[in-house]
């Protein structure tokens, strides 16, 4: 067993209870990660797609920066609304929902990362990327698809912003006003 | 509405000897099985890099080992690594190599090989068990390694004197 990924969704209404929770496999890394990977290890500047379509050289030293504030939808966990199956050359979400509390707008929190979750007895490992999104819009908003972009880092080469990860949710999620959608990615590894 | 279907990555391991002359005398590929805690601790240093600090990855390092003991997810290395060298159970460690990744759009997969060349001139055999790996990460003037993968081979492999042990691990998303 290799690097698997899970997503969790949980809606929370506007009183704290729990109203929706589902746990899903993921399924989808895309190129992005590789190709950093790749020039991180070898050295070698390859070519990567931000999340504009820009192509840019893959600096080096370039990070994989997720752990983005709140207010803020330039990278880490996004959500969207597109329907589109995810590709492997998938540069961004079919359709992001923006950061604010207008019509369709969902607001950001900040992305917590924690760090590795141990169990010997069972010899798997994982990691968990988790951000908040509340629903101030002022009537409800259907979310139907997740990703997770990085963040090159801003001191070193390119500063860009780049998917990672993209997760088409097999139902889309209803998100009330005054509710908030919360998305972690479990990044899971076994011996 | 599209299932999600298995992910991810997912990591294959081939091993190689050729003779003096170049030869093929022993392949086998597996579905590598271990990724260690490593791997997490070293992609979660990166998830959580501070924009001015430039906390990348660097200095992978394929590593082989004549242990037997089944890997733990806790491994922080190999359980006997065989020495770099020419003496009695040693091997000479070639450079680490990459391959620019390959994107295929009909299967919706990416993949890079990532090998290493082991030669034997210890004058007698040795028997490799157990392959694994290192990547490190930068971090202002530091670097901290990670042993990130930790393979038991089915079965062993004896090197003759002479001969050239490859090992080749394939890095493989799938969407």
């Amino acid at each position: 067993m290799n690097v698997k990924a899970y997503l969790k969704v949980k809606v929370i209404d506007k009183n704290g209870k729990c109203i929706y929770y589902r746990r899903y496999r993921s399924r989808s890394f895309v190129a992005n990660f590789l190709r950093q990977l790749f020039t991180n290890l070898s050295g070698q500047s390859i070519n990567n797609v931000n999340t504009s379509g820009g192509s840019y050289s893959i600096g080096t030293t370039d990070n994989i920066i997720v752990n983005d504030g709140s207010n803020d939808d330039s990278y880490g966990i996004l959500i969207g609304t597109g329907t589109s199956a995810p590709s492997i050359i998938n540069n961004n979400l079919s359709q992001v929902i923006s950061n604010g509390a207008s019509v369709g707008q969902m607001q950001y929190g900040a992305v917590s990362v924690t760090g590795a979750v141990t169990n010997t007895s069972t010899n798997t490992g994982y990691i968990t990327v988790t951000r908040t999104f509340t629903n101030n819009s002022g009537s409800s908003i259907t979310v139907s698809e997740v990703g997770l972009v990085a963040w090159s880092g801003n001191n070193l080469q390119t500063n860009q912003y780049y998917l990672i990860i993209h997760d088409l949710l097999p139902s889309p999620i209803t998100v009330p006003n005054g509710s908030s959608l919360s998305i972690s990615y479990e990044i899971q590894v076994a011996t | 509405m599209e299932r999600m279907r298995k992910p991810n990555i997912d990591v294959y391991l081939t091993v190689m000897v050729k003779d003096k002359n170049g030869k093929v005398v022993y392949r086998r590929r597996y579905k590598s099985r271990s990724f260690v805690v490593g791997f997490l601790n070293a992609l979660y240093t990166n998830f959580t890099s501070p924009p001015t600090a430039g906390q990348y990855f660097l200095d992978p390092n394929i590593v082989v080992g004549s242990g037997t003991t089944k890997p733990s997810i806790s491994d922080g290395g190999l359980t006997s690594q065989i020495g770099n060298g020419t003496g009695a159970g040693q091997l000479q460690y070639g450079t680490d190599s990459l391959t620019t990744p390959i994107t295929n759009l009909n299967n919706n997969s990416a993949s890079f090989t990532w090998s290493k060349s082991f030669t034997n001139g210890s004058g007698g055999n040795v028997t490799v068990a157990e392959v694994g790996a290192y990547i490190s990460t930068y971090n202002q003037g530091n670097i901290l390694a990670f042993f990130i993968l930790h393979d038991l081979l089915p079965s062993q492999i004896t090197i003759a004197n002479t001969q050239v042990l490859t090992v080749v691990y394939t890095i493989t998303i799938t969407t």
